[in-house]
Order: C-alpha cells, then sequence, then structure tokens
C-alpha cells in the first residue's frame, strides 16, 4: 500500500518502505508526526521586521529547514491612467528566487491573487486624491528555498512585510499634485489594525482522515492531497490543490481543513503580529 | 540568526551612531530618506577661554586645525550685562541679516541646524551667512551640534520638525553654557551664551530650561547704535508675534505651491517672470510659453503684489476682459493723489485685445536691495526719535513704494539710502521694508556712484582676502623670468625682438592688446596680435577666478573703474605696459598684400612693447611723413591692411551702426564735470578694431574645432523683420526712402542710401535707429545652438567670440583657456569641458554684461545731468520719435534724448493735429499760425537741467526754440 513517490515535488531520501511508514503513522489517531509535533504545530521560525531602512516596509524571515525569505516594499505615487488593467496594477509582485530562473510566474501569482482579494479595503487606501495612486511594488527575495513548498514561508514575509508598510501621510488637497509630510513618524500604515490584514497562504496535506499544517518535505512526499488555503481576516478566501498528491480526499475533510485553517491562521497572525511590536 | 537591523536600542546605548529618517517630495515624487550620523565628541566649541577643547582638537586628514574664532573677551551690552556669545536662532538670519551684519554684532555662534535651516529658506542669505563666516573679522563660528553626541536631538514622535530644530538650538545653547561653565571655573571669570530669537514660544520654553535668550529687539536696544540697528530689523520680523489683521484685504490670497505647481503642469495656469512697465505701474506683462504675446496684467489687484523680476504664476482672465495695452504715461505719483489706484488702467482702444491674466501666486521673489529717497511728503516736520512709518520712493520707476518704519525718518531725509522689502502683506497696499544703510546726501557723486553700482548689481567691494592671497608673492616685483629653463617659459614662443606697440585710449592703464606687422622676405606681410596673458596669473577654480567669474566684467563709469581683476594684474602683470617684458597670448596671421590670411599661427609669448599710443599719438605719428622708423612703418602696414579687411568685411555685409556716446571733460582735481563732447573716430580706432575681430574670429574657429560641445562662443542673431517695420515705414513717409532687412548686406546698403542732403546727421540718426531695433548679441556655449545660429549678423562672421580683453570680461579669460587647451599648451580644466557649467557662466555674463553697460550709461547721464547744471544751452537737435501729444527730441551734442510735451510748448495748450501716416505734428503758434514739425526734423532746442521729483535724478530738460530754423518760441 505504500504510494508511489511523486516524481518532481520532493525527491526524498526516503525508501519506499520508509515512506509507507511514514504514511501509516501519519493516518494514525492521533498520527504521529515524525519530528513529534501536533498536526497544527509549526516548526520553529526566526523572524523580524522593518529591516531595511529605505523601503516602506520590510520583514525577513528565516524557515526551520534553513528557508530564507527577504521582502521589501516600496510604493511610489502615480498619475492614473486610462489604461484597462485599472488598480488591479496597483500591486506589483514580483518573486526571485536565487538561482532560478526569473520567468516562474507561479509563485508570485499565488501571493498576488491573494492580496487583491475583493472587499480587502487595500486599494481605497491606495488612492491619492483625484488623479494620483500608490503604486506599491511587493520585492519578494527567496534568498534559500526551503526544502517544503515555499508558498508559507513567502506568505508569511509578505504579511509581516506589508503589516510594517507606511504610506508617507498626504498634505495636498485632492485636485492637487500630491504633496507630503516629511515626518516618516506621521506616515500611515497601509493595513491599519483596525481593517482587514493582508492575507497569508497556509500549506495544509492530508493523509487519510488527518491533516497537517507546515508539512515537511517527507509528510508533503506522502500526503493524499496538498491544498493552500489563502487566508484573510478570518475567511477562507482561496482552497489551491498543488501538484504531487497521491490519493484523493473526502468532503468532510476538506471541511475541517477550512476550519482549522481558520483557526491557525489566527494564531499566526497573533504570532507574527507580535513580531512588530518588538 | 545574526540580525540585518541596527536598533535603536544599540545607538541608544553607545550614541555615537544615529539615523534620521524623514521624506522629500519632489516633483509629485516621495521619497523616503534615511541617513547615518556618525556622532562624534571632539567637535570643538571654538572658544579661546577653552582649554580642554583646545587640548582634545584633531587636524584633518593634513594635520591642519583650525584656529579657534570666539573670543576670550567677548561683548557686553545694556541689555546682557555679563560678556557673551550670541546664538540667533534661524528667524533671526531670515530676518535680521543686516542687523548681524552690522559691525557692532561680533562673536556669533551658528548653530548646523540654524545654518542648515537658512540654506533650505534661503540661499542668498546662507550664501552671506557663509561670507561673514569666511571673512574671519566678526568671529562668527558654526559649531556642528548636529554631529557632536551631546548636542544631537532626536525628533520625538509627532514632534514637527521645526519644534525639533527649536530644541535642538536650544539643546546648543545649554550645553554651550555649561561646557564653558566648566572650562572657565577656575579662571573666575564669567561667560553666558545668549539665544536671540523672535519666537514667543521657543524663548519661553527657553527661560523654563534655563537657558539665557533673549528677544532680538531687546537685545538690539542694549546696544549703542540702537537706533540704526533696530531700523535694520526687518519688518516682516515685527509682525511675526501680532498678526492682528487690521483694515481691509486689499489683495487676493495666493494659492498654495501645490495648486499652482498642479496647474501649471495641467497648463491652466501659466509661470513667469513678471516685467512692470516702465511708463505705467499699474501695468504688468509676463511672458509665458504658451503664448506667442505677452499677457497683460492690469491693476494693482491683478499684479496682486508681484514686484518686477518675481517669478509668478498667472490665471488668464476670460476673453470679455482682455484689453489693449495702454498709451498713456501713468505715474505712481499723480495716481496716488487723486487716490484711485484700484481701477484697472487698460484703454478699451480699437483694435485687438491681448489676453490679461491676474498674478494667484509668486514661486520666488526676487527682491534685492533697492536704492531710493524718502518720499517727503511721508516725513514730518517735527523731529522725534519715536518710530514712524515713511515711505521711500525706490530710483527705479518699476518698484512700488516700500513702507519702512524708522526712528531716524529726519536723519534720512534727503539722503540716499538703501533698504530691502521684507513682506507684502494683503492689508497693505505697499510692501514693506527695512533700512539698510545710507549713501550719503541725495546728489553728491559718492552716493549717486554707489547707489547706480547698487542698482545694476555691480559688485564693487573691495576684492576679499582669499582673492587677493591668490596673486603672485612677489607684488610689483614680479618680471618676466629670464632663466630659459624656467618652467614657466615652457612652449612660450620668445618674441621679444617684434617690434610691438599698443594703441589704446588716452590714458588707458589696463592695456589687453598689442600689435605689431612687418613685410617678409615673399611679399607677404606678417601681422601679430598680442594678448595680455592673463590666465598664467588667474588659475581655474581659485578664489580670484570665482570673484572674476562672478563679476563678469570690468565696470566703467566716467569717473571710475570697478574692476574685474584686482589693480596688481589689470594694470600692471598682465598690462601689455610699454618698455617692460611681459607674457603675452599671440595670434600671428601671414596675410598678402589683398588681405588675404594665408595661415594662423597661435602661441603663448613673451613680448615687449616699443611704446604705448593713444588712438591720436599713433594718427599723428603714421601721417607725419618723416618719421620712417620700423615701428611707423609697421603701423602704417597695419592701417594699410585694417582698411582692405574692413572693405572686406564690409562687402560680406558688416554693419555699420551708430550709438551716441559722449566724453565728458572732468577738471583734473576733483573730477567734477565741466563739459560734454561727442567722441571722435580716427582711423586708428578702426585700425586696432579690425585685427581685434581678426583675432577674435580665428581663436573662435580655432576653439570650436578643438571644442564643438563646450567653445564659448558670442553670437548675435539676426533681428525679427517685424521690428523694423516702424522703421520702414517713417523712413517711407517722410523721405521716400526704403530699407531692406532681407539680409544685414541689404540692410548695410540700404542704410548707406538713407542720406538727406539737407540734413548730414540724417543718416546717423536713421543708423542709431536702426541699432535700437536689432537684438543684442550674446555669449553662448557651442554646444547649445546649432551651427547656423552661430552667426554674428552685426560683424557678417560666421563664428566670433570674445578674446582680445581679458583683463576687462570674464568671457575672453575662458576663451583663452580654451584656446591653450586647444593648441595643448596646458589640459583642460574640466570646469570648462562640462556644458552645464559653461551655460550658467554665459548666463551670468551676459546679465553683467547688460548690467556694465546699463550702469556706464547712468553714469554718463548723471554726469551729463551734472555738467549742464544751472546752465541754459541752444542746441542743435532732431526729432526722434513723434506722438499725438508730444516729441522726443535728440541731442547729439550730449547724447542725450528729452520729452518735448505739446502742452509745454504754451502756457495754454495750444491745438494740435497729429497726421499718423505721414509722422508730422501740426500746431498753432501763438499768433494763430499754424505751424508742423515732423519726424527727422532738425530743430533747436533749448537744453537745461531739471530735478526730477519722482527719482530724485537730475534729468535734462528741453524746451522747443525753432524747428527747422522757424523760431516757435
Amino acid at each position: 500500500m505504500a504510494p508511489i513517490q511523486a516524481s518532481q515535488q520532493t525527491s526524498t531520501p526516503l525508501s519506499p518502505v520508509e515512506l509507507s511508514y511514514l504514511h501509516t503513522s501519519l493516518t494514525l489517531t492521533p498520527p504521529i508526526r515524525p519530528d513529534s509535533r501536533s498536526p497544527t504545530q509549526f516548526r520553529p521560525l526566526i523572524a523580524e521586521s522593518d529591516i531595511l531602512p529605505s523601503t516602506n516596509g520590510s520583514a525577513r524571515m528565516i524557515w526551520g529547514d534553513g528557508g530564507e525569505c527577504i521582502v521589501g516594499v516600496k510604493a511610489e505615487a502615480e498619475k492614473n491612467s486610462a489604461a484597462p488593467g485599472g488598480s488591479k496594477d496597483w500591486i506589483e509582485i514580483n518573486v526571485e528566487v536565487s538561482g532560478q530562473r526569473d520567468d516562474d510566474a507561479f509563485l508570485g501569482m499565488t501571493v498576488a491573487e491573494s492580496l487583491l482579494v475583493p472587499g480587502s479595503g487595500v486599494l481605497e487606501r491606495l488612492v491619492l486624491g483625484e488623479r494620483f495612486h500608490w503604486k506599491v511594488f511587493v520585492d519578494i527575495l527567496l534568498l534559500t528555498p526551503p526544502l517544503s513548498h515555499p508558498a508559507t514561508l513567502l506568505t508569511l514575509t509578505t504579511y509581516l512585510a506589508l503589516r510594517n508598510t507606511f504610506l508617507p501621510k498626504s498634505v495636498s488637497e485632492v485636485a492637487e499634485d500630491p504633496v507630503f509630510d516629511d515626518d516618516w513618524g506621521n506616515a500611515l500604515p497601509l493595513y491599519p489594525t483596525d481593517k482587514i490584514p493582508p492575507p497569508i497562504t497556509l500549506l495544509v496535506v492530508s493523509v487519510g482522515e488527518n491533516i497537517f499544517f507546515d508539512p515537511t518535505r517527507e509528510e508533503l512526499a506522502v500526503g493524499d492531497i496538498i491544498l493552500a488555503v489563502s487566508i484573510c481576516g478570518k475567511k477562507v478566501v482561496g482552497v489551491r490543490t498543488l501538484e504531487g498528491g497521491n490519493g484523493g480526499v473526502g468532503r468532510a475533510v476538506i471541511k475541517r481543513v477550512i476550519k482549522e485553517s481558520c483557526q491557525v491562521a489566527e494564531e499566526v497572525f497573533g504570532s507574527l503580529n507580535s513580531v512588530e511590536e518588538n | 540568526m545574526t540580525s540585518f537591523k541596527r536598533s535603536h536600542a544599540d545607538s541608544r546605548v553607545s550614541s555615537e551612531l544615529s539615523s534620521k529618517v524623514f521624506l522629500r517630495t519632489s516633483k509629485g515624487k516621495c521619497t523616503k530618506i534615511v541617513r547615518e550620523l556618525y556622532l562624534r565628541r571632539d567637535i570643538p566649541c571654538s572658544s579661546k577661554l577653552c582649554a580642554r577643547c583646545m587640548a582634545d582638537i584633531k587636524g584633518d586628514s593634513y594635520g591642519r586645525t583650525r584656529p579657534f574664532v570666539l573670543s576670550s573677551d567677548p561683548p557686553v551690552n545694556d541689555t546682557i550685562r555679563e560678556p557673551h556669545y550670541m546664538v540667533p536662532d534661524t528667524n533671526i538670519f531670515l530676518h535680521c541679516m543686516d542687523v548681524l551684519e552690522h559691525a557692532a554684532i561680533t562673536d556669533v555662534i551658528i548653530l548646523q541646524t540654524v545654518l542648515d535651516e537658512v540654506r533650505a529658506r534661503s540661499l542668498p542669505l546662507y550664501n552671506r551667512l557663509r561670507a561673514l563666516v569666511a571673512s574671519g573679522e566678526k568671529r562668527f563660528y558654526v559649531f556642528h551640534n548636529e554631529f557632536r553626541s551631546e548636542t544631537y536631538v532626536r525628533r520625538e514622535p509627532g514632534e514637527t520638525i521645526n519644534d525639533r530644530n527649536d530644541r535642538a538650538v536650544r539643546r546648543g545653547v545649554q550645553w554651550y553654557h555649561e561646557h564653558l561653565k566648566e572650562a572657565i571655573k577656575d579662571s573666575g571669570k564669567s561667560i553666558a551664551v545668549v539665544m536671540v530669537s523672535n519666537d514667543k514660544g521657543n524663548l519661553e520654553k527657553g527661560k523654563s530650561e534655563g537657558v539665557t535668550c533673549c528677544n532680538i529687539k531687546d537685545y538690539v536696544s542694549g546696544m549703542k547704535n540702537s537706533d540704526e540697528l533696530l531700523d535694520m530689523i526687518s519688518a516682516a520680523l515685527g509682525d511675526e508675534n501680532a498678526k492682528a489683521a487690521k483694515g481691509d484685504t486689499l489683495y487676493s490670497e495666493y494659492y498654495s505651491m501645490s495648486k499652482m505647481m498642479t496647474g501649471v503642469k495641467a497648463g491652466t495656469l501659466h509661470q513667469g517672470k513678471f516685467n512692470l512697465s516702465p511708463y505705467n505701474f499699474l501695468e504688468g506683462s509676463i511672458h509665458v510659453p504658451s503664448f506667442d504675446k505677452p499677457l497683460l496684467i492690469l491693476g494693482r489687484e491683478n499684479i496682486n503684489r508681484s514686484v518686477h523680476g518675481d517669478q509668478v504664476v498667472v490665471r488668464v482672465l476670460p476673453k470679455d476682459q482682455w484689453k489693449q495695452p495702454s498709451t498713456k504715461i501713468v505715474e505712481e505719483e499723480t495716481l496716488t493723489k487723486n487716490d484711485n489706484p484700484d481701477v484697472s488702467q487698460g484703454a478699451a482702444g480699437e483694435g485687438k485685445p491681448q489676453p490679461t491674466a491676474r498674478v494667484v501666486g509668486v514661486i520666488k521673489r526676487n527682491w534685492r536691495y533697492y536704492v531710493g529717497h524718502l518720499d517727503p511728503s511721508s516725513v514730518p516736520a517735527v523731529d522725534g526719535k519715536s518710530q514712524r512709518n515713511v515711505f521711500l520712493i525706490p530710483m527705479d520707476k518699476k518698484i512700488p513704494k516700500i513702507r519702512l518704519r524708522t526712528r531716524q525718518a529726519s536723519e534720512l531725509f534727503g539722503k540716499r539710502i538703501v533698504v530691502s522689502i521684507d513682506a507684502w502683506e494683503r492689508t497693505s497696499r505697499y510692501p514693506s521694508g527695512h533700512f539698510v544703510r545710507s549713501l550719503g546726501e541725495v546728489e553728491t557723486k559718492e552716493a549717486e556712484t554707489e547707489a547706480l553700482l547698487l542698482e545694476w548689481d555691480v559688485q564693487y567691494r573691495p576684492f576679499p582676502k582669499a582673492v587677493l592671497d591668490c596673486l603672485p608673492k612677489e607684488g610689483h616685483e614680479w618680471r618676466v623670468p629670464q632663466n630659459p629653463e624656467d618652467p614657466r617659459l615652457h612652449q612660450r614662443a620668445d618674441y621679444r625682438g617684434l617690434l610691438v606697440c599698443s594703441i589704446d585710449p588716452p590714458g588707458c592703464q589696463d592695456i589687453d592688446d598689442a600689435l605689431h606687422a612687418s613685410r617678409m622676405p615673399n611679399g607677404n606681410y606678417e601681422v601679430g596680435v598680442h594678448i595680455a596673458d592673463v590666465t598664467h596669473f588667474v588659475k581655474p577654480n581659485t578664489a580670484m577666478d570665482d570673484e572674476a567669474s562672478v563679476r563678469g566684467t570690468t565696470v566703467y563709469l566716467v569717473d571710475k573703474r570697478i574692476d574685474m581683476l584686482p589693480m596688481l594684474l589689470g594694470t600692471d602683470l598682465c598690462s601689455l605696459k610699454p618698455y617692460v617684458e611681459r607674457f603675452a597670448f599671440s595670434v600671428i596671421w601671414e596675410i598678402t598684400e589683398d588681405g588675404e590670411v594665408v595661415s594662423t599661427k597661435f602661441s603663448k609669448s613673451i613680448i615687449k612693447s616699443r611704446e604705448a599710443f593713444s588712438y591720436e599719438q599713433a594718427q599723428i605719428r603714421i601721417d607725419d611723413q618723416s618719421q620712417t622708423d620700423e615701428l611707423t612703418q609697421g603701423m602704417r602696414t597695419l592701417l594699410m591692411l585694417s582698411k582692405k579687411l574692413r572693405q572686406k568685411r564690409m562687402d560680406a555685409g558688416a554693419l555699420n551702426l551708430a550709438s551716441p556716446e559722449v566724453k565728458i571733460e572732468t577738471e583734473s582735481e576733483t573730477s567734477d564735470p565741466i563739459d560734454v563732447k561727442t567722441k571722435k573716430m580716427l582711423e586708428t580706432n578702426s585700425l586696432v578694431e579690425e585685427f581685434m575681430l581678426l583675432a577674435n574670429i580665428s581663436v573662435a574657429g580655432k576653439i570650436y574645432e578643438a571644442f564643438p560641445q563646450t567653445a564659448m562662443l558670442r553670437r548675435h542673431g539676426a533681428p525679427p523683420a517685424s521690428k523694423f517695420e516702424e522703421l520702414q515705414s517713417q523712413l517711407n513717409a517722410t523721405r521716400g526712402l526704403t530699407l531692406r532687412t532681407e539680409s544685414s548686406k541689404a540692410l548695410a546698403d540700404s542704410l548707406d542710401e538713407c542720406v538727406d542732403p539737407a540734413n548730414s546727421f540724417f543718416n546717423t540718426l536713421v543708423r542709431i535707429l536702426a541699432t535700437r531695433c536689432m537684438l543684442s548679441a550674446e555669449y553662448f556655449c557651442s554646444g547649445t545652438q546649432a551651427y547656423p545660429e552661430f552667426r554674428h549678423y552685426g560683424l557678417a562672421s560666421e563664428i566670433y567670440t570674445h578674446f582680445t580683453s581679458p583683463i576687462r570680461r570674464y568671457a575672453d579669460v575662458v576663451a583663452h583657456r580654451q584656446l591653450a587647451a586647444a593648441i595643448e599648451y596646458e589640459a583642460l580644466h574640466p570646469t570648462l569641458h562640462s556644458k552645464a557649467k559653461l551655460e550658467g557662466v554665459c548666463g551670468n555674463i551676459n546679465n553683467r554684461h547688460r548690467n556694465a553697460q546699463m550702469a556706464g550709461r547712468s553714469s554718463v547721464e548723471y554726469y551729463v545731468g551734472q555738467a549742464l547744471r544751472g546752465k541754459v544751452i541752444e542746441e542743435e537737435g532732431y526729432i526722434m520719435r513723434i506722438f499725438s501729444n508730444g516729441l522726443v527730441v535728440f541731442v547729439p551734442r550730449f547724447g542725450v534724448e528729452g520729452l518735448i510735451r505739446v502742452k509745454d510748448l504754451a502756457t495754454v495748450e495750444p491745438k494740435s493735429e497729429y497726421d499718423a501716416e505721414k509722422y508730422t505734428l501740426m500746431i498753432e503758434g501763438a499768433t494763430g499760425a499754424w505751424w508742423s514739425v515732423g519726424l527727422f526734423d532738425k530743430v533747436v532746442v533749448k537744453v537745461m537741467d531739471d530735478v526730477e521729483a519722482h527719482t530724485g535724478k537730475r534729468k535734462i530738460k528741453m524746451t522747443l526754440v525753432s524747428v527747422k530754423g522757424l523760431k516757435v518760441a
């Protein structure tokens, strides 16, 4: 019953027997993860915010398995254009993975799509008078890709950076070219605490009836299905399956994934927000 | 994990490293700027009392240290009764710079915070402050408090930058106080550090923090010459605390800067330089790129507090408010009496109305010092020491009256005084200003001379020490090195054997040029022009070079010369004086008998001039056939060749233009003017002129070839045909002559044809008028124009530059350096490679050149007035312009023109009819017989002097005696 090794996803150094053992132990009730974490527990990570003084917001995160990511956010005042893209173009995301070609749009898409969730109110905050808006550039640099899937690392770092992003305060009238307050201390947060925060994407893997957050490479290798769940505030705004799953999944499991994701996300938000306070 | 971040916590502990973050908005872009600050503990307080700083002092990378500035015995006054150093805040520098420049104020500490703020607010004030510090006489010291760890102040959250800076100033003062207390505690002396401010809030905070502080007015009141100093405090400062807006607002409010910028960018508003009409003080104009014609700004409300020269933003008024420019002369004096100034004065005449506009804001004030005298009607008869409001009438008619508050009204009355404008409130009809200094009695020579130098922005102060330090150490003892191995002789041709002489106006001391000519074995002539080698002494990027480039030109007044270079160079070391060896820059041509140039050679050289002639002496020597020495022969050759060169130039279409030039005879002792004469032109004048032109053209070609992008050249644009329209129709109507303007050649030829057998002066008159239709020549950097635009219209030369007078023109200095580099004598200094830098230099010298000319003209005008003082002379004149209600008469002997109004012809204004087509005016004489006067007619006028009430200038007044020999009065 050992699942067949997924080809490109994760070439684990484990033998089919070892994989089969892992799969079995993960299907137990309660499941046993190789590093003895509980299903919703994250591996230890290091995060700090506001590391690049000349950006509008920045963060850096190091994953337990060596993945390291830096995100810098820059904002520029830009004239509104009549181009069809409209406000969709106001946030530009660029992901660079060191040692890889930069035309892999997928990773960026994951983040961007979730950032532009309608109703989150971000775009409204980018409006500057009648003729101008902020254009936000999010530059994500993956210094060392993690052994597992990078989506969580990317979105968590981006979340942290965006939560720390401030936009200079405009002091001009709506009809005028924008002029700004010179005090950086007076700059306004892009995501004020009372507004919907930026979204994050969590990776969830299901094995049998069990679901696991922050899966390791080995756990991904034996998962029945791998889901990327985007959460914005208290709501799940997107679920997407990633390649590499080995089987199907029941409807009840998906329901549980969504429910638990919300709970886990809340904890994640809580702990990430405490990073800012330091 | 090692953190990337330099946390604030670290810097709080060590306090040697800090950073500040702020935002800068420019052109709609917003940049976050992060500055790291490395704080130190070894920045000295620079007080001679402080032994600790003296011991601590470290030199720069060369080990040099600066001497301490602040005196050990600083001043005491009645307000601060102990010896003290003064620390003014930013507002004091912005508003009371004139006070601080007064000799009575010494031992001042300028905090870096304040200096930076001054720089951000006003560059001219900043430069003045820098100059004060550099002069060293008044012991001003810049203390870099932002870099000393004890005095560095971090911006608190929510604190405005102004509050933070005020706090930094107070912190600086406090530190100084404690530091000095520590330093002198054993000596038993006492010293205070006083913060001087005008900001009530800042003063109160200072008091509560234990800082000694004082209002500027209180401070100055305690000084000896307090009346004078108090007057120098800007009016704007006085208003700051008592901003109770009394009275009606007369003017509409200015738009905010961002609104103006948005509007200008969007094309709904227009930006330009505001010009006021010299004839009508309620009519301004502004030239903006989007309109061909200048926009008119009519009436006080629309002018909205702009002063001539300001950069303003205007809004174009709706089409139904467009008007024609006024044809009347409207003077402020007459209008204020009737007190009806708010009505816009545009004449609703026929013809096409011009667009009008209203000023909605000022981008940049172009206020300078203004010279004038007090309005007699505003000075009270009773003498008193109390402060009162008076009005100053500026000499420049384009500047409005300025309101001053002064305690010295009765003393200042009848004097030429310098003031500066501080502000123009919405509630005030006139701008308010403050007294700067008095030049002396109106109409005294010294006061008037200084006044006109100030009016034309001529830098006339003595050269600063830094400039004089650049002069050769030997002074007047400097000699051309005799040792052939001397490095200064490297690549320098030895022309000492040539028979060189100079020809200049009599009494000329700064001899720029010398000439020689000799016959060559092949029958051609060798002709040399030798120009003073100024650049041997004035090296780029020295204080002397900077000063010369700022001055731009030597200014010649009737009795005075304001030099561009220090006397030692101008009249001695560079001047190509006779009988001594001098360094020169020589241009040597081989010229055929017919005046064709065969070859040209440039080189640095040594020459020895055999003789310095005046034009007259040279002419006599050439004409005297008994003189057959080689030098005279050489001059005859030069004369012969110059005539051929001139002919060629004329054939090519060069213009022979005339401008009235007069010479003022002065008494040798007092240099008081006695008489006025027109200058004579001799053949020798044009001899020198021809060869100078040839040298300039040759050099222009050479430097352009070597530096196509950055050569310093001079161009003279072809005048647009429309400028000549009026003159053409005048000539046609009155004399049946035609003026062809399609090329300079055609113009030159048709000007030659403009002769009136009955009127020998007619031709010159037409040339004077034609000259006024021309554009003015300008310096430019070759990379900024296309080659066809290089043309010098007047000289009919494809390319031209100025090379021959480096002692008195900065453009020539640049040309010398470029030529030296072009012949590989020396490497070109990097600043002369930079197009932007050269463009700046060109802009400045064009401006200085024009100002120098205007200053020279005003000086002649003043002296002509003085020479005629009390005299009544009948003199011949010519009608130069004709109006429906007056004539402009030009008197060649004095080179002046005067207006004669019809209403002044008789006690009751006679009836008159004006024929605009024929340019004639019919006037009814006293006997009832009509007589007529036409344009260009010869008349006799009585010339007398008169003091102009408005400006206090002595001017010429004329009355008509006869027209074409017929008596009219």
